[in-house]
């Protein structure tokens, strides 16, 4: 935790909005989405959280097991095979694929939230077993493009092995910052 | 009555230019709730080109005949193009509101609008 907390601090100590990209390896993965939660929580920022690796349930478990309070959270759950629908503040989009209500309902949340704000996109690799490579890289396109609009904090969590490398220098040339946290092939 | 027939032409024009709008919209998005109400959109859509499509020709057959004073048989499709247009609005209207359930977070935000004032004023206290 200390270490992505001095590189967070580090990357963007003079931004008050961004975008991060993450790269991890799958080993550190989970800890790593628990730590950038918990990291921005605890400075009182609320969010949106994008699951497309792990439902809903297990997440905020996750999130539960480590002290960090997940109402200030809003979720948008892309794993859990169910029909669309709205539990608490989770929303159900029923499938990776469906980008279009996927980019809504980002828009839809983000906008509800007042303030300084963050959305946290978990992660992009699982995208890319969904969609075609030129659907992803507009969707990448289309999601950096909004995160500068709406002016919050957004980062972006995705496999380095599992992600294409041209997908990968194409989003870097997006973001203001990335991060390495293992993975290094 | 040609005057009759010319707003109709008009009208098919601009419901036939709807139509190809939508289906260039529908084939940019993704499965899911947006796509499917574009898809209820487009047939209330239809049916009121339907509607046009018919009256017009209806208009340009009767032209100068006793039918074109006295409309005949050949006006009910009519009703029961319009009659299916708005059923069709209304289960358009329906998936609105649930489209406005699945994805409206205005009561999620203000919740955690509170939230976070109560802990600025528990840390406030502190």
């Amino acid at each position: 935790m200390l270490e992505l907390k001095e590189t967070f601090k580090k990357e963007t100590k003079s931004l008050k909005d961004y975008i991060l990209l993450i790269t991890v390896d799958a080993k550190g993965y989970q800890k790593t989405t628990v730590d950038v939660v918990k990291f921005l929580i605890e400075q009182n920022i609320p969010g949106v959280y994008v699951a497309l690796n792990k439902p809903y349930e297990i997440v905020q478990r996750n999130l539960a097991n480590n002290g960090v309070d997940a109402r200030l959270v809003i979720f948008i759950d892309a794993a859990s095979k169910t029909e669309a629908k709205k539990v608490g503040n989770c929303l159900y989009i029923g499938s990776p694929e469906k980008l279009s209500d996927l980019s809504v309902a980002m828009d839809q949340a983000v906008k509800a939230l007042a303030g300084d704000k963050f959305l946290i996109f978990d992660s992009l690799n699982t995208l890319a077993i969904f969609n075609k490579p030129a659907t992803m890289a507009r969707f990448v396109h289309f999601l950096t493009g909004k995160i500068r609009e709406w002016k919050i904090k957004g980062i972006i969590i995705t496999l380095e092995k599992e992600t294409e490398p041209a997908l990968l220098d194409e989003l870097t040339q997006f973001c203001d910052a990335r991060v390495d946290l293992g993975g290094e092939s | 009555m040609a005057h009759l027939i010319l707003v109709g032409i008009t009208t098919v024009i601009f419901g036939v230019a709807s139509l190809l709008l939508i289906s260039r919209a529908r084939s940019r998005l993704s499965e899911g709730s947006i796509r499917r109400y574009m898809d209820n959109f487009a047939i209330c859509l239809a049916f009121i080109v339907i509607f046009s499509v018919w009256q017009t020709a209806r208009y340009s057959f009767a032209e100068g005949t006793a039918a074109s004073e006295h409309p005949t048989y050949s006006a009910y499709p009519e009703y029961i193009f319009m009659v299916f247009a708005y059923i069709s609005f209304i289960v358009a209207s329906y998936r609105v509101l649930k489209i406005s359930e699945e994805f409206g977070f205005k009561e999620d935000g203000k919740k955690i609008g509170q939230i976070m004032r109560q802990k600025r004023a528990k840390k406030s206290k502190k």
